[in-house]
């Protein structure tokens, strides 16, 4: 019980591509689909709840959404969502959410993007230990497949 | 019953309870730390807090998934879920993967053109 890390993640990671590239691909609904692994319609926009199907072959078909909170042209992109997997016993109406941010800032060579999620105390300790028992076995084959596609042909 | 008093190792880990949010929890959570089940009596001895107030807190706690309560006899026992507070870190680290490797194809999608 040490980890005080427990209420958030955060990952940084150098992009080599402009900004304005970036952005784009985190905020063009085609281009999210593209990468986040899922088919979504509609427009990004602060306020915006946005319905989602996962196109991952770990998750295919499953439905969930997000709402969209701050949208700063190129520099932050934040939403907010239910995390883990949509448990169908559950009235999310009344779940917390977790805030999931995107910063990006100009590096050498490229693009800064720093990623967060926090929120995560407000999760209960029980449905957190519920999202890890519904997700170890699906996760697992999803890294495979990931392996197969960053090692596959450029 | 102050933050003061709690060791340095359960100050550190607050954030962890940022939901419970309150250091009588806290406290009952070093209490119960040692893993003996303990009576809403033995609980209470030394707090200035009721029995029923300790009962309440108990019960956020055990919404939470933090502890658990279960009868023996006549006496209602209480104790920690360490296994809930084990599955609530590793569910951290499957989400950090899943970032890790959203991220990875988000950037090959962006250095791809």
């Amino acid at each position: 019980m040490t980890a005080t890390h427990l209420s958030k993640i955060e990952r940084k990671t150098l992009m080599r591509a402009p900004r304005e590239r970036v952005w784009r691909a985190i905020t063009d609904p085609t281009e999210f689909g593209k990468w986040f692994s899922v088919e979504t319609a509609g427009t990004f926009q602060p306020g915006a709840r946005v319905d989602m199907i996962s196109t991952h072959e770990s998750c295919k078909g499953v439905a969930f959404s997000i709402t969209i909170e701050r949208m700063e042209t190129g520099r932050l992109f934040s939403w907010r969502w239910h995390p883990g997997m949509p448990d169908p016993g559950i009235d999310y109406s009344k779940e917390p959410t977790t805030l999931v941010e995107f910063r990006l800032e100009d590096a050498p060579g490229g693009t800064l993007v720093t990623v967060t999620e926090s929120g995560f105390d407000q999760i209960s300790l029980d449905r957190r230990a519920r999202i890890f028992e519904e997700n170890e076995k699906g996760w697992e084959s999803q890294s495979q497949s990931l392996a197969r596609y960053v090692g596959g042909p450029a | 019953m102050s933050a003061d008093r709690l060791s340095p190792e359960l100050k550190s880990s607050a954030p962890v309870f940022a939901a419970l949010g309150d250091p009588t929890r806290l406290q009952l959570v070093a209490r119960l730390s040692a893993g003996e089940p303990l009576s809403i009596t033995r609980l209470a001895s030394g707090s200035p807090l009721t029995r029923q107030a300790i009962t309440k807190h108990l019960h956020v706690m055990a919404g939470a998934g933090l502890v658990k309560g279960f009868r023996q006899g006549r006496e209602q026992l209480w104790e920690l879920n360490p296994q809930q507070l084990r599955h609530a870190r590793r569910s951290l680290d499957l989400i950090s993967r899943q970032w890790d490797e959203a991220l990875a194809r988000l950037k090959a999608w962006v250095e791809e053109g």
